[in-house]
C-alpha cells in the first residue's frame, strides 16, 4: 500500500482491513508535518516504532522530527515491501494491502520470482543521489530498521570503496584533522594499499 | 657423530591455556608469549596483540544497541551514540540546518560509520585511514577488519620459526603464525602449504631436535648433525589460523587394488566461496607406471578418503614443489610437461589444459594462480631476463593471452640473469593486477601491471635470517566450520 499523506489533523484510523491479522494503521508524522499511514506490521519493522507501539505511545500518531517527508515515504515503502518477508516465522502475512499486485496473492515465503522482485526493488530504492541515501541511512538508524540500514550502508560502501581519500572527505564532509606530517606518515605506512 | 642433544625445551607457559581447538576469536587475540628467545630483538613481527587503537566509542553489536535503544526524545535522538569530538563541532551546524532542504548530515554517528566501513573491502580500509583521525582509528579496529570482505593480506614464511608478514608492511601481523591453538596437542609443527585461507601443517607429538621452543628452530651450526627418529610420526592437520579451528586428517589406507602405490605430496584446496569445506588431493606414485595414474582425495564433508583412478594418459607428472589452484570447483595442477591437470571435484572428471606455447621453457617451471576469476600462468624466462604472465581469458576455449612481460631490471634494478640470481614471482593478487615477487636477496616487492609501479614491501633487514625463500600468500577467512574440528 503506497504511503499516502493525510491531513495532519486526522487522527489515526483504526480500520481493521481484513485478512487474518488485524492490520491496525499507524500514523507517522514527518519532520515537516506530513502524515503517513502504514500498517502496524510494516511499521513494526522499525524497532523504535515497535517499542513505541508496545508502550502505548502510538495512538495519536508518531512524530518523527528527524525524518523529512520524502525520506519517510521511502522508508515506509521499504517496510511495506519487506513486511511480508520480515519474519521467517511469520509465514502467512496475507496483507490485503498488497493484493492489488497480481502475484502477491500467494504472499507467504516469497518464491524465487518474488525474491528477485525484492532485490530489484531494494536496488532501485537506494539508487538515489548521495544526499538522499545518507538521509535514508540516518532514518534507518534512528528507526532501527536493520534491513534498510544494511542495504543502504552496503550501497554507500560500494560507492566509496574505490574513491580517493579526498573524495571521501568531500562526500562525508569530514575535516582533515591530520597535520601534513601525520597524514604523510599514515600514507607511508600503508603505501602498498595506495598503489602509487 | 656427537649424540643428539637432550630435547629439553623450555616451553614458555602460555598465558592462554588452550586445551581445545575451537576458541572464540576474541580471546585468542590476547597477548601471546613470544615464539622464542633469540629473535634478535626484532619482536615486531611476533607480537600478535591488538596494537591497533580501539576507536573512541565502542562498537557493540549493532543489533543489541538498536534493540535496547529507548524510545527517542523529540530532538535528534539518533545522537544517542556518544559523539566524538569532531562531531561535536558539527552538531552546532546541524542545529541551524534543521528542517532545511539541503545536503544532508555532515556526519554520521560512529556506529553507522562502522556499518559502512565493515562493508568496504579490506584494502580500501587502508586507504581510508588517511581520511581523518577518527577514520584511522575505525579502519584499524580489528572488529571492522574482520568483518570486511577479505583479500590477500600477507604471507607466511619460515625464519627460525613460522612467521607472518603483512602485505601492508605494518606490524603487528594480522594473524598469529604461532598457531598456538595446536600446542595443546602437539609439540612441533611445520606449515607445508597455504591454500588461500587454510594451512596444511605437519604436526608432531615429539619435539624436533633443534627446536628451542614451540615455534622457534634456529639454523643449525655448521657441522651440527641431528637424528630425529620420530621424524615420520606426524599428523597432517588442516587449520584456519583466523578462526583457530583445526582438524586432523585421518591416515590414508590404500585400498587393495592400489597397494603397489605410494603417497605423493598432499595438496590442499580451499575456495573462499565455500568456506566450510576443503579438499586434500594426494597423487599416488608407483614404479610400475609413469605419470599420474591414481590419487586419494579427502573431503571435509565426508571426513574420509576415497580413491580415484586417473583418466589421463601416462605422460603427466605433477610438479611436486608447486601448489594447486582452485578455481570454479576445479583443482588445477601444473605439470612438468606443458600442461595443467585439472580435477573437477564434483564430477571427478580429469582433464588437461595446454599451457601457452613454449611453456615451460628451459627453466622448466611454470607457476599457476588465479586472479579476478581467471587462471593465470607465469614463468621466468632466461632470454632477455623476463617474466611472462599469461591469462586464460576464455576457460572453455583454452586460449591464452599474454597479459604482461616484465623485464627483471625494471623489477629489481639489476639484471638477475646475468648474475644467475634467483628470483620468483610467488603470488598474483586475487582481485587486481598486482603481482608479488621475491628477489632471493634483499627485497620482497609488488608490481602493479596496470601502472608498472614497483613497491617494496619489505627488505631482508626486516627478517631475522635474511630473506625467506618460501612465501605462502594468505587471505584471512573468518567463516567458522560448523561440524568439523576436534
Amino acid at each position: 500500500m503506497a504511503a499516502t499523506p493525510a491531513d495532519a489533523s486526522s487522527s489515526s484510523s483504526e480500520a481493521v482491513v481484513g485478512g487474518e491479522k488485524s492490520n491496525k494503521m499507524i500514523t507517522l508524522i514527518s519532520s515537516d508535518g506530513e502524515s503517513f499511514e502504514a500498517t502496524e506490521e510494516a511499521a513494526k519493522m522499525s524497532v523504535t516504532i515497535k517499542h513505541m507501539i508496545e508502550d502505548g505511545c502510538a495512538d495519536d500518531g508518531i512524530p518523527l522530527p528527524n525524518v523529512p517527508a520524502k525520506i519517510l515515504s521511502m522508508v515506509i515503502e521499504y517496510c511495506n515491501k519487506h513486511a511480508a518477508d520480515a519474519d521467517d516465522t511469520n509465514k502467512h502475512v496475507a496483507d490485503p494491502a498488497d493484493a492489488d499486485e497480481d502475484d502477491d496473492n500467494n504472499n507467504n515465503n516469497a518464491s524465487a520470482g518474488e525474491k528477485e522482485d525484492l532485490k530489484s526493488f531494494d536496488a532501485s530504492l537506494v539508487a538515489v543521489d548521495q544526499a538522499t541515501l545518507f538521509d535514508i541511512i540516518l532514518a534507518a538508524n534512528f528507526l532501527s530498521i536493520k534491513g534498510l540500514l544494511d542495504l543502504a550502508c552496503q550501497k554507500v560502501a560500494d560507492d566509496i570503496k574505490d574513491k580517493s581519500v579526498e573524495e571521501v572527505r568531500e562526500i562525508f564532509k569530514i575535516e582533515n584533522d591530520f597535520t601534513k606530517e601525520e597524514e604523510e606518515a599514515v600514507r607511508k605506512e600503508n603505501a602498498w594499499a595506495f598503489n602509487e | 657423530t656427537p649424540p643428539p642433544p637432550l630435547c629439553s625445551i623450555p616451553l614458555a607457559k602460555p598465558s592462554l591455556h588452550l586445551t581445545t581447538c575451537r576458541r572464540p576469536r576474541s580471546t585468542s587475540r590476547a597477548a601471546m608469549p613470544p615464539g622464542g628467545g633469540g629473535e634478535g630483538g626484532r619482536t615486531g613481527e611476533q607480537r600478535i596483540g591488538e596494537q591497533d587503537h580501539p576507536p573512541a566509542t565502542g562498537h557493540e553489536c549493532r543489533d543489541e544497541e538498536a534493540a535496547s535503544r529507548s524510545p527517542p526524545t523529540p530532538l535528534r535522538p539518533y545522537l544517542a551514540a556518544t559523539p566524538v569530538a569532531s562531531q561535536n563541532k558539527k552538531m552546532g551546524r546541524e542545529d541551524e540546518q534543521q528542517g532545511e532542504e539541503e545536503t544532508p548530515a555532515s556526519f554520521f554517528p560512529e556506529d553507522v560509520l562502522v556499518e559502512i566501513l565493515s562493508r568496504v573491502p579490506y584494502v580500501s580500509l587502508f586507504h581510508f585511514k588517511c581520511v581523518s583521525k577518527q577514520w584511522l582509528a575505525l579502519c584499524s579496529a580489528p572488529e571492522i577488519r574482520k568483518r570486511s570482505p577479505q583479500t590477500l593480506s600477507g604471507f607466511f614464511y619460515f625464519s627460525a620459526g613460522w612467521r607472518f608478514q603483512n602485505l601492508s608492511g605494518e606490524s603487528p601481523p594480522i594473524v598469529d603464525s604461532n598457531l598456538c591453538f595446536l600446542r595443546g596437542s602437539y609439540k612441533f609443527f611445520s606449515i607445508r602449504q597455504c591454500s588461500t585461507s587454510l594451512l596444511l601443517c605437519k604436526c608432531w607429538k615429539s619435539c624436533h631436535p633443534r627446536q628451542r621452543s614451540w615455534n622457534f628452530v634456529p639454523n643449525p651450526e655448521p657441522g651440527q648433525c641431528f637424528k630425529w627418529p620420530e621424524a615420520k610420526e606426524f599428523d597432517y592437520v588442516v587449520c584456519n589460523p583466523a578462526t583457530q579451528q583445526w582438524t586432523v586428517l585421518p591416515p590414508i589406507e590404500l585400498p587393495d587394488d592400489l597397494s603397489r602405490f605410494s603417497l605423493g605430496k598432499y595438496f590442499l584446496s580451499f575456495a573462499p566461496a565455500t568456506p566450510s569445506r576443503f579438499v586434500v588431493f594426494v597423487p599416488l606414485d608407483t614404479y610400475y607406471a609413469y605419470g599420474l595414474s591414481a590419487a586419494m582425495i579427502y573431503s571435509s564433508e565426508t571426513g574420509g578418503w576415497t580413491s580415484m583412478q586417473s583418466q589421463l594418459d601416462c605422460t603427466t607428472y605433477l610438479v611436486s614443489d608447486s601448489e594447486s589452484t582452485f578455481l570454479n570447483g576445479i583443482m588445477h595442477f601444473p605439470t612438468s610437461s606443458s600442461s595443467i591437470v585439472t580435477v573437477e571435484m564434483k564430477t571427478n572428471a580429469w582433464k588437461k589444459i595446454e599451457m601457452p606455447p613454449r611453456m615451460p621453457n628451459n627453466y622448466g617451471r611454470a607457476s599457476i594462480g588465479q586472479s579476478q576469476g581467471r587462471l593465470h600462468v607465469w614463468e621466468e624466462n632466461k632470454e632477455g631476463c623476463q617474466l611472462s604472465i599469461w591469462v586464460l581469458e576464455n576457460y572453455d576455449s583454452g586460449q591464452w593471452t599474454l597479459k604482461c612481460t616484465i623485464n627483471c631490471f625494471k623489477l629489481f634494478g639489476r639484471d638477475c640473469c646475468k648474475n644467475n640470481e634467483y628470483y620468483s614471482m610467488f603470488a598474483i593478487h586475487p582481485e587486481c593486477n598486482l603481482i608479488f615477487l621475491a628477489d632471493g636477496n634483499d627485497k620482497i616487492l609488488s608490481y602493479n601491471m596496470d601502472n608498472q609501479k614497483v613497491h617494496v614491501i619489505c627488505a631482508s633487514e626486516d627478517f631475522f635470517n635474511g630473506l625467506p625463500l618460501c612465501l605462502l600468500p594468505y587471505i584471512p577467512c573468518f567463516a567458522e566450520w560448523t561440524s568439523n574440528g576436534q
